[in-house]
């Protein structure tokens, strides 16, 4: 497998990890929380 | 598949993945308006014209933008999952699109709001907020990494679906 294809790999698994983090821990992360 | 219309589909493909890209970058003009503009008239307008983009222009392109980058994959040599390039872009642009529809629905509560006659001091702070640059930012990342791929084609090729043969570097398309 390429350097490049483990490089790509392991950002997009990061990135996929924190939006599934985001969406089911943070709750609303967007500029809704600034609403009471 | 004759070479007219597999010019054809890849000039589709190229259309709807560029012009993704170019609604993504005007987007992201509209979001950083109301940031760094302190004029609340700048986020009344810009809030409406993002949402009218979102819905009318971004998420139609990269709906298409998918579709025709699937078929351009299995209409060609290039096959859906044979190069890790091809594989990359695809899953760039599912994720960027599953993010966009999940985004969606934020950027019509937020125009809803900047349309409200009076606004509270919260939903002035909400207005304000960089949460649409960042996210249409990030967008713009995505967008550029396929792009990328589609130009460069770093070498590679699928082991195990393919056998893991190391293909010639040239065009497979353009074969004869």
């Amino acid at each position: 497998m390429p350097l490049w294809v483990k490089v790509f790999g392991t950002a997009l698994a990061a990135a996929i990890l924190l939006v599934v983090v985001l969406l089911l821990v943070g709750g609303d992360h967007g500029p809704g929380r600034h609403l009471p | 598949m004759t070479p007219g219309l597999r010019k054809f589909a890849l000039t589709a493909h190229i259309t709807a993945s560029v012009g993704w890209l170019g609604a993504v970058i005007a987007y992201l003009v509209l979001a950083a308006g109301p940031v760094v503009d302190p004029d609340i008239r700048v986020a009344r307008a810009a809030y409406p014209a993002m949402e009218l983009l979102v819905r009318s222009v971004i998420v139609p392109l990269s709906l298409a933008a998918l579709a025709t980058g699937v078929a351009q994959s299995l209409i060609t040599a290039w096959g859906l999952a044979r190069h890790y390039w091809v594989l990359a872009k695809l899953l760039l642009n599912a994720l960027a699109t599953a993010l966009l529809l999940l985004y969606a629905p934020s950027i019509e509560r937020t125009a809803a709001i900047a349309a409200k006659a009076a606004l509270s001091d919260a939903e002035v702070s909400m207005l304000r907020s960089p949460a649409h640059v960042i996210h249409a930012g990030g967008a713009l990342v995505l967008l550029l990494a396929a792009t990328a791929l589609a130009v460069y084609k770093p070498r590679g090729r699928v082991a195990g679906l393919s056998g893991g043969r190391r293909g010639p570097r040239r065009d497979p398309s353009r074969a004869r």
